[in-house]
């Protein structure tokens, strides 16, 4: 296997940060985007383009509640998204061998 | 997405080239730090458990160990006591609040779910102290046997369901451990159950530390 079969969305090291962070989370859990903001040190603005590809693969759900100053986004990941960093993981640990 | 934050920067992504060696310690270092990072630190509160039970519990066995007959423990030992409890229960909201922090969905109904279970624990209990009181019934049960096992037995098997929730199982089987210590406690009359509920479930809380402590190295 080479590395060209790791999934791309996921091998870029801003995503893997955050899909991993989000993967520590339990089933049903989500993330406030501040404190993932933090945890993997991304200015705002990387984290959202990050995001906005995750979503839009389905890895990743995004909520937002309230509105205006007082809003609060929440992130988790999704069961396609989990499902897709564990074969990530399956892969990579393929190709390490085969190095 | 969060509207409140810059996004200018978004057409500035770098999308860096990733060696899969690089790949593969980056993902275990970060899945290492998240998992540190978001844990409901069982851990800190299972050192606080490990020390706090032995020397609260241990504060009231001493001032009721040579009474015969028994009459409960006296004032000061229960000043020290509750004492003890308001600073354990300020240190461990403080660190529950800091690694919850952002933390939202299942988890949050969880606890709302597990804190209604705490209040109606706690109060549950102390009111059946104060109706065995209004029975006349002896010292040695209500101030002795009641209060040194039943709350921590009640409070093991809340724990338990809390664990059970976050499929945490080594929390789950020392808060069982809590409850069968607690029971089996109660068969050590009044001044002895103070002791054998503290000294043994601050055991069980040890262990659990260094078991928690061993799968934070192990990952």
């Amino acid at each position: 296997m080479n590395d060209d079969e790791l999934d791309p969305l996921i091998h870029a090291p801003a995503r893997l940060r955050i899909m991993a962070t989000l993967a520590a989370l339990h089933l049903g859990d989500t993330l406030s985007f501040t404190r993932l903001q933090e945890m993997i040190d991304l200015t705002p603005g990387n984290l959202i383009t990050h995001l906005r590809k995750l979503e839009d693969a389905d890895y990743v759900t995004t909520d937002k509640t309230g509105s205006g100053v007082a809003s609060r986004t929440s992130v988790a990941l999704t069961p396609r998204g989990r499902q897709a960093l564990d074969a990530y993981a399956e892969a990579l640990r393929a190709v390490l061998e085969g190095i | 997405m969060s509207e409140s934050h810059d996004s200018n920067e978004s057409s500035s992504v770098e999308e860096e080239t990733l060696d899969p060696r690089d790949a593969a310690v980056l993902l275990s270092e970060t899945k290492r730090k998240a998992s540190v990072g978001l844990e409901l630190n069982s851990l800190v509160l299972s050192v606080l458990g490990s020390f706090a039970l032995p020397i609260g519990f241990g504060i009231i066995w001493w001032s009721v160990r040579h009474q015969h007959p028994y009459q409960g423990p006296t004032v000061d030992a229960i000043g020290l006591f509750y004492l003890l409890i308001l600073v354990i229960d300020v240190v461990a909201v403080t660190t529950l609040r800091r690694t919850s922090r952002g933390v939202g969905g299942q988890y949050k109904k969880n606890r709302r779910m597990l804190a209604g279970m705490g209040g109606v624990g706690l109060i549950g209990t102390f009111t059946i102290m104060g109706a065995l009181e209004h029975a006349h019934v002896s010292n040695v049960v209500v101030y002795g046997i009641y209060p040194a096992t039943v709350p921590l037995l009640v409070g093991g098997l809340i724990g338990a369901v809390a664990a059970s929730q976050r499929e945490d199982w080594t929390v789950y089987f020392a808060a069982l451990c809590i409850s069968v210590v607690a029971a089996g406690a109660a068969f050590a009359g009044p001044a002895g159950a103070w002791a054998v509920s503290g000294f043994g479930c601050g055991a069980v809380f040890l262990v659990c530390a260094g078991v928690k402590l061993y799968q934070r190295h192990a990952r």
